[in-house]
């Protein structure tokens, strides 16, 4: 197992915004963890990055206990965050945007060789190389975030809300590119999405995350009907209980 | 591609009917360091003028405007670079000169005036050059040890941080008598500093300034400048390149300070203070506060400007009357002009871009500044 979420429990001040919340990833999975504003889904991605502690809980990756430990050693170890909301430095350009996910690297042959790799699957990246990144459409931008987390050679990428504010078809090609890392280098990643139709899709498997609690986890292939995560997202059963894979 | 980052002449304007083609490594280079190199052939030009054509008094103003330019580039490094606002950088300088005191006046006037002194440092006297290296590598000690705790601060709140660090040296310095003679006027330090001698220091600082500013330290505190959570999350140590980048400025701060010193010959608590301080963050602020094309031509502007306001304050005789600005025209004339700068160009004159090279008819160029990156 690569990631081990345990039983976490985050509080911002007094107030929980996570409760008991457990997520496991396994190497060269896609996990999605999908839910509605305020379920706690960033909160969880911010306490794997280390820039939330839990207040109870341990986060495992691959066999080190990482909870706690501050952000740039947690993105050290091979966690790769990708921030929601397309966090580019604005006025540095393409390729020097790029260049900072490479920093953590020595082996110059490999980084050039990514490099190329992900100018190749994003060669609008390539066009602009030279343009202020804040000049960048919102899905060029998010590539240009998801390339740079590419170039720090995660082990694991977590990646939230990439279809935030990004029209459809653009959303379908952010998609498009995070399988195609899966199938092609066997990155791992684990997505958070308001969308859950879009998560079932690319996902092996999902949780669904309402008011700081699981409601449910499974693999995405049965529950692909929608109908048992659409309860579980909106809430409409009651006593749902979180431990178990479907509950009723 | 050639044709496809065409697009990108927003951000470069100046595109030339000249085309000089750098086929020669040398020209490649030149092209890749354009902006320092630029900025030395123009302060050359400047220097080389006004030594052999301008009066002893102009001679001396356009040196203090010279330690000044160094002091602004010295802030660029860490302004520039990080996004945190200094107010303290004044007090990098003052250590800078009077550590220069300390290592270069002659034994006697050391023990008369400023019996404090480690022995050492009472009997020994060192040479310019040393002095100067020295105090600036002092500053940077110095900017290690405050660095360390202002830079986990952010914003503003570092801002303020700096600004506290300027008051509290301020008042050390002016109260530290056997070191400093406090509020008296140290004197004895030998005047060795004029244009030609800064000329060489200006250039070098440039040169390592641009170097840094593209190499991945560089990078990395702009990146935190751009998005602190981002710059995090992509494995930046955030207070680390701070604090190099607020070391580095110190340093080159720091020998501005030192060679402050050996142009007046003499040194007074008083001469570090907020006035100092406006006048070099306003000639950031004119320039461009994120290239180092910015810090250059502020202060080149801003000391000009001055010296022309100076001059009309003093007058002109028309027939038998005399036409002048009134005393404070000077200060009055600044304030306007950064008004102006505020309101129709916030990001400075030179839009916090560098000025690349203008002749580009190729993209050779282009190639050679990414192979730095």
């Amino acid at each position: 197992m690569l990631l081990k979420v345990d039983n976490i429990t985050v509080h911002y001040g007094r107030l929980a915004a996570v409760r008991n919340v457990s997520v496991e990833v396994n190497e060269g999975e896609i996990v999605c963890i999908v839910g509605p504003n305020g379920a706690g889904k960033s909160t969880t991605l911010l306490t794997i990055s280390g820039i939330l502690s839990p207040t109870e809980g341990t986060v495992t990756f691959s066999d080190r206990n990482i909870t706690g430990m501050n952000p740039e050693n947690v993105a050290r170890m091979g966690i790769s965050q990708v921030p929601e909301g397309r966090h580019v430095f604005t006025s540095l350009n393409v390729e020097e945007n790029l260049r900072i996910g490479t920093r953590m690297r020595r082996d110059r042959a490999e980084i050039e060789r990514d490099f190329q790799m992900v100018l190749e699957m994003f060669p609008v990246l390539g066009e602009r190389k030279r343009q202020p990144a804040g000049k960048l459409s919102g899905g060029e931008q998010q590539m240009l975030v998801i390339g740079r987390a590419l170039l720090t050679r995660p082990r694991l990428m977590t990646i939230d809300e990439p279809s935030l504010g990004l029209a459809p078809k653009i959303v379908d090609r952010v998609y498009e590119v995070l399988t195609d890392l899966r199938n092609r280098i066997g990155l791992t990643l684990l997505i958070v999405e308001q969308s859950s139709e879009r998560a079932l899709k690319a996902a092996d498997r999902i949780h669904v995350l309402r008011s700081g609690q699981i409601q449910l986890s499974g693999n995405a292939a049965d529950l692909r009907d929608g109908e048992k995560v659409k309860q579980a997202y909106f809430g409409f059963t009651e006593g749902v209980k979180h431990e178990g894979e479907v509950a009723f | 591609m050639a044709m496809t980052t065409e697009g990108n002449s927003a951000q470069r304007p100046t595109s030339s009917r000249f085309t000089i083609e750098a086929k020669s490594p040398f020209m490649l280079q030149v092209r890749a360091w354009w902006p320092p190199v630029l900025w030395s052939i123009v302060l050359l030009i400047i220097v080389a003028i006004i030594m052999l054509a301008g009066g002893p008094v102009l001679q001396k103003t356009l040196t203090d405007a010279l330690i000044k330019l160094l002091v602004v580039v010295g802030l660029y490094v860490f302004i520039g670079n990080s996004g945190i606002l200094s107010f303290g950088h004044i007090g990098f300088m003052m250590i800078g000169a009077y550590g220069a005191a300390w290592m270069t006046c002659c034994p006697r006037t050391k023990k008369l005036f400023i019996p404090g002194l480690p022995e050492y440092l009472q009997t020994h006297q060192f040479p310019f050059l040393v002095s100067v290296v020295v105090s600036g590598l002092l500053a940077a000690v110095v900017a290690l040890i405050s660095g360390s705790v202002l830079m986990r601060l952010s914003g503003i709140a570092a801002s303020i941080g700096t600004f506290a660090f300027l008051m509290v040296m301020y008042s050390f310095y002016l109260r530290w008598d056997p070191w400093t003679r406090g509020a008296s006027t140290m004197t004895g330090l030998p005047v060795e500093t004029n244009s030609w001698v800064m000329l060489p220091f200006i250039v070098v600082v440039m040169f390592g300034a641009f170097l840094y500013a593209r190499s991945r330290y560089g990078l990395s505190a702009k990146a935190s400048r751009d998005d602190e959570v981002a710059s995090k999350a992509a494995g930046v140590n955030v207070v680390g390149q701070r604090l190099l980048s607020f070391v580095i400025s110190a340093f080159i701060v720091g020998m501005a300070g030192a060679l402050f010193g050996h142009f007046l010959g003499i040194l007074t608590v008083d001469s570090f203070g907020l006035p100092l301080t406006f006048i070099t963050l306003s000639m950031l602020v004119v320039g461009g506060m994120q290239s180092l094309s910015g810090a250059v031509l502020g202060s080149i502007v801003i000391s000009a400007l001055f010296e022309a306001l100076r001059q009309l304050e003093v007058g002109f005789n028309v027939g038998e009357s005399v036409i002048a600005l009134p005393g404070g025209g000077r200060e009055v004339g600044i304030g306007i002009l950064m008004l102006i700068i505020l309101i129709f160009r916030r990001n400075g004159l030179t839009a916090n871009q560098e000025i690349y090279w203008p002749f580009r008819g190729d993209a050779a160029a282009k190639t050679a500044m990414s192979r730095k990156s």
